[in-house]
């Protein structure tokens, strides 16, 4: 028997599941369990109770209104609400997926194996926070809104404010992560993914993900973009890429050079050269990202 | 403190009690007798545990046997029999996609999953759907000549 004893709690709900986490600091929430399982079975993790999500109602995916000011991230003012138990193989075969947040679904593919991906969840990866995650990068990349329920009713907050270092969140210890919101992508939008690993479908050195909106004579007027791999969460590049790339028309090399060149200054400090693949790593997203959205143009 | 759990397992009613830290994994080989699906890793990296859940591949040892109650689970002991391969295990013993055979089960239900998806894969696929499934022997050559195989000997409208 490899995992030390638990008591394992099927919640019907996300008031339940809350109310266990209330009642018992020990208590863990089990989401898709394909990080946790190994944490058990190395004993490095030792709850006293584990809550199941499986039937808590959080499968949800759906278009739905945009609750904020237009999203920076889109001329659609929509959002794809993503519940936290959608397994990451939806996230990459959806088409509602890859038609309105495509770099969800390009990043999806590269998390595991299909036989993690056919347990591994949406909220399980973002609340787990692996900085080699590729989805909490997705969601800081787009500016998606995270949801949590705790004692005190639902919370918003941006996806940028949830990461709080290695493997550690700002949830509070009875909150549970319930869906995540991604602005939906406008005509315009184009989106890659793009990680290097040493071996194919293992963790990646390091990732990026870029996501371009064109306006309507091709020229780029929003870009978002993070990386994970580099330092303890998702690194924020939408600043760094927008600086050198808003209101260009093509992927010329010299603003690839110039793209790689800034977002290695901003990964500067990350060892192995990892600065600097991220860099290589950026310009072929945004090469890609820019690609796509021009297809994406001519085709509409 | 142990919990009844009962399943549907290779085609037939199943059940045992078990703690609620038992992975599924441990039960089909320690409560079932299914000793087919190997125990490898015992921590998700190595595939040799994989079996079908719902009809979907998965790890054995990264789900508890209590979450598995209700659901279907398929392991390697309901994919054909020693005088009737299945055309996966038929195409890895003609390609040589197997030496000591540890990984062989996870391997052929991975392919199988692959091919219930994906009629005609090309080599990039193929190795994308075994790249979670570890082989020390073979060098993989032999595995991806296999699947290749088994798809295009299953023909168009398989």
């Amino acid at each position: 028997m490899k995992p030390a004893p638990f008591a394992w709690h099927p919640a019907g709900s996300v008031e339940e599941a809350v109310s266990v986490l209330s009642a018992d600091e020990d208590a863990k929430l089990l989401a898709g369990g394909q990080s946790l399982l190994p944490l058990l079975s190395l004993r490095l993790a030792r709850p006293t109770t584990l809550v199941d999500l499986e039937d808590a109602g959080l499968g949800v995916l759906e278009i739905a209104d945009g609750d904020r000011a237009q999203p920076a991230a889109s001329g659609d003012s929509r959002v794809l609400v993503a519940g936290a138990m959608v397994r990451q193989r939806r996230l990459e075969l959806d088409p509602l997926v890859a038609a309105t947040v495509p770099l969800l679904a390009d990043a999806a593919r590269h998390v595991g194996f299909p036989a993690t991906r056919n347990r591994g969840t949406l909220g399980g990866s973002l609340a787990h926070a692996d900085p080699v995650a590729e989805l909490p990068a997705v969601a800081v990349a787009l500016d998606a809104t995270v949801v949590a329920t705790g004692p005190r009713g639902e919370r918003r907050l941006a996806a940028s404010a949830l990461a709080d270092g290695f493997f550690a969140t700002t949830l509070e210890p009875a909150e549970v992560l319930t869906a995540v919101r991604f602005p939906a992508a406008g005509p315009g939008h184009g989106a890659a993914w793009c990680e290097w690993s040493p071996r194919l479908h293992d963790f990646p050195d390091a990732g990026v993900g870029v996501a371009v909106e064109l306006d309507g004579t091709g020229a780029l007027r929003w870009v978002g973009a993070a990386a994970c791999g580099i330092g303890g969460g998702p690194l924020p590049l939408g600043d760094e890429l927008a600086a050198t790339a808003a209101g260009a028309t093509e992927a010329t090399p010299g603003l690839l050079r110039a793209a790689a060149g800034a977002v290695t200054a901003a990964a500067r400090g990350a060892g192995d050269g990892r600065d600097e693949l991220c860099g290589l790593l950026a310009a072929r997203a945004l090469a890609q990202a820019f690609r796509r959205a021009q297809d994406r143009q001519v085709a509409s | 403190m142990s919990r009844p759990v009962r399943l549907t397992v290779n085609g037939a009613p199943a059940s045992f009690d078990v703690e609620d830290r038992t992975t599924l994994l441990d039960a089909l080989r320690d409560e079932l007798g299914l000793t087919g699906t190997h125990a490898g890793c015992e921590q998700g990296a190595c595939g040799a545990c994989s079996v079908l859940l719902d009809g979907e591949i998965v790890r054995s040892c990264l789900l508890l046997a209590v979450q598995a109650g209700g659901r279907t689970v398929t392991t390697i002991e309901a994919v054909g029999s020693p005088g009737r391969l299945h055309p996966v295990q038929e195409a890895l013993r003609r390609h040589h996609g197997l030496q000591c055979g540890y990984c062989t089960p996870g391997v052929v239900l991975t392919a199988i999953d692959l091919l219930e998806r994906v009629a005609d894969p090309d080599e990039e696929e193929v190795r994308e759907a075994l790249a979670g499934n570890l082989c020390r022997c073979t060098g993989y050559a032999g595995l991806v000549d296999a699947v290749l195989a088994a798809a295009r000997d299953a023909g168009p409208g398989r």
